[in-house]
């Protein structure tokens, strides 16, 4: 079981490689597409049409696989209350529930993305040099992002239920996904 | 019924379930019980609430903050600031305050300050005798400047929420940005005359010292001057001056040899992940205000409200009580998300401005970012001074008398907000 949660972990801190990759590339790609606007606006009098369409789309990819990675690192906004303090066990328990809501909540909204990115399919972008769906940049990367994060939480979930059952403490457990030692 | 969805919210949070989850999923489930609207409506609506191009601006200034930090900016800024007012009674914690002013022109969230330029503030501070409890606390106390003088996060997700400019709203934040600083200095003064503090204080510097602090300051400096006279200017829009400060950030940090590509790569790194953690909540937390604007609580709320009292005044004094206690408990951008919807309207309806509402909500909320038990400067600023959390909050309390009094004042004297843009922008 412990080989392969850490091999699970392993698997995620690859994806999330990939992940911090693309969303790189992304932002740098803002940056540039942004900067050029100003010089050739500026510049030439020539502004790039479509750099505002691209780059209310390119925040939608860069938040949605940003807050994928969050969620492995454990960056996301947790109001700190009581939880921590209670025995170790109880602890784990209760991580487990709110895992398992996480996963409940994931579940819905990869539900009801799947007819919205048909609807939303039927629409195309306005200025962008090529008619892409809308789907592409709504409810595309949503649905990534949500999968993603389904892989992440079933991971924690499982990590809770272990610590919830097992005697022994592990520290290992529900640690933020930074690179496993095998 | 909508009692039910703030419970479960309550319940949630309270069970350290991350927010980003604890909101649709409240929403989602109080669909599920009520089974009053279809969950794909609101679902819909969690992807296309980021479709602004405005909110692009948030992660630029982010990544620019995050470069200048790595740029060995803040050491320069502390050296300048030292140059300047270190000799005054007070001394280095004078210097925080002022250079979390400028720093606050290059950066767009209080995080960014109190982990970056903190982690200077707080080594130097130690390093002339400061406790380390009190260092830290002055440099949460003072990121909080940070977001009111513009560039700043909070302020955009309010004028994107809102429907304000954020030209307007940036201008509306630059006076009472440098009043705050004033109040905290004046009261750092007292502390270290009535010996409440240990402040040892720096030898005046000559002119010709704080010339080449200046000297080696300027290229940082030049950061905000460039910002505020493009906004002035109508040069480009928040967003392109964002890129273009993300470009300047760049150029200088290769030219004075301070970035690596290695720390350029942690600040892109740590962009995506705060652009993840801070504009995610946006997209999350469209369910729940879809809810609340779905069951007509602004409407309800403003009926209450007016019941209490139609002056402008004391609904004011109200909504700021209220604020202060949500910001105890819950994260500034989720109170943003849902109080910006069902209050702002209230607030026209009683002839507030709505940019003068948002540097009140924007200072109120800042000042939850303070205060226990879940300040997250708080938390930052133990990890990173190295303190405990109890001293440290021992040595933030007293601030609050300043930051209470201040939030008065910026509430109460509309034109402390509204001069800048008005004059400006010629109203």
């Amino acid at each position: 079981m412990d080989g392969i949660r850490k091999f699970v972990r392993r698997a995620l801190f690859r994806i999330a490689q990939v992940e911090m990759i693309f969303a790189a590339t992304i932002l740098v790609g803002i940056v540039f597409m942004i900067f050029a606007q100003v010089l050739l606006n500026a510049g030439l009098g020539r502004p790039i049409t479509f750099e505002q369409e691209a780059g209310a789309y390119a925040l939608v990819w860069l938040t949605f696989i940003g807050a994928s990675i969050a969620l492995k690192q454990m960056r996301h906004v947790t109001i700190v209350s009581f939880v921590g303090k209670l025995p170790y066990r109880l602890k784990h328990f209760v991580r487990a529930i709110i895992f398992a809501l996480v996963l409940w909540t994931l579940y819905i909204l990869i539900r009801e993305l799947s007819p919205i990115m048909a609807i939303e399919g039927r629409s195309t972008t306005v200025a962008l040099p090529f008619d892409f769906p809308r789907s592409y940049f709504f409810s595309v990367p949503l649905m990534i992002s949500c999968l993603l994060m389904t892989l992440t939480s079933a991971l924690f979930f499982i990590e809770a239920v272990v610590g919830t059952l097992s005697r022994a403490v592990d520290m290992t457990l529900l640690t933020p996904i930074k690179g496993e030692a095998r | 019924m909508i009692w039910l969805l703030l419970i479960i919210l309550a319940v949630l949070v309270l069970l350290e379930m991350p927010i980003v989850f604890a909101l649709p999923a409240s929403a989602l489930m109080y669909l599920m019980i009520t089974d009053s609207i279809p969950p794909m409506l609101v679902v819909q609506r969690v992807a296309s609430g980021l479709e602004s191009y405005v909110l692009l601006a948030i992660p630029l200034f982010i990544f620019a903050g995050n470069l200048f930090n790595s740029a060995g900016i803040a050491t320069r800024i502390f050296d300048f600031a030292s140059a300047c007012v270190g000799h005054i009674r007070g001394s280095l914690a004078h210097v925080n305050i002022v250079a979390s002013v400028i720093f606050s022109g290059m950066s767009g969230v209080a995080q960014a300050d109190a982990a970056g330029l903190g982690a200077v503030e707080v080594r130097e501070m130690k390093k002339r005798g400061f406790s380390a409890e009190f260092s830290a606390a002055i440099t949460a106390v003072s990121s909080i400047i940070g977001p009111i003088i513009p560039p700043s996060g909070i302020m955009i997700i309010y004028a994107v929420l809102a429907n304000v400019s954020v030209p307007d709203l940036f201008l509306a934040g630059i006076v009472p940005g440098v009043l705050m600083s004033f109040f905290l200095m004046l009261f750092v003064y007292w502390l270290a005359k009535t010996g409440r503090i240990v402040a040892p204080v720096l030898p005046r510097k000559t002119p010709i010292e704080i010339g080449l602090s200046f000297w080696r300051a300027l290229p940082a400096l030049a950061a905000p001057v460039f910002l505020i006279t493009g906004i002035l200017t109508g040069f480009a829009t928040p967003t392109q001056l964002g890129a273009l400060t993300v470009v300047y950030a760049i150029f200088l940090g290769f030219l004075t040899r301070d970035l690596t590509f290695s720390s350029l790569w942690g600040s892109i790194q740590d962009t995506v992940v705060t652009c993840g953690v801070l504009v995610f909540i946006i997209a999350a937390a469209t369910p729940f205000s879809a809810i609340l604007a779905l069951e007509s609580v602004p409407q309800q709320l403003a009926i209450v409200l007016l019941s209490i009292s139609e002056n402008p005044l004391i609904v004011l004094l109200i909504v700021n009580i209220s604020l202060l206690i949500f910001g105890m408990v819950m994260d500034t951008t989720a109170i943003l998300l849902v109080a910006v919807p069902v209050l702002v309207p209230v607030m026209a309806a009683l002839g507030i401005d709505p940019v003068h509402f948002g540097i009140i909500m924007v200072i109120n909320l800042l000042i939850g970012t303070l205060t226990p038990p879940f300040g997250i400067l708080l938390f930052v600023m133990s990890e990173v001074a190295k303190v405990e959390y109890k001293p440290l909050l021992r040595q933030t309390a007293p601030f609050y008398i300043p930051l209470f009094i201040f939030l008065i004042v910026i509430t109460y004297w509309p034109a402390l907000s509204l001069s800048l843009p008005n004059y400006i922008f010629a109203r």
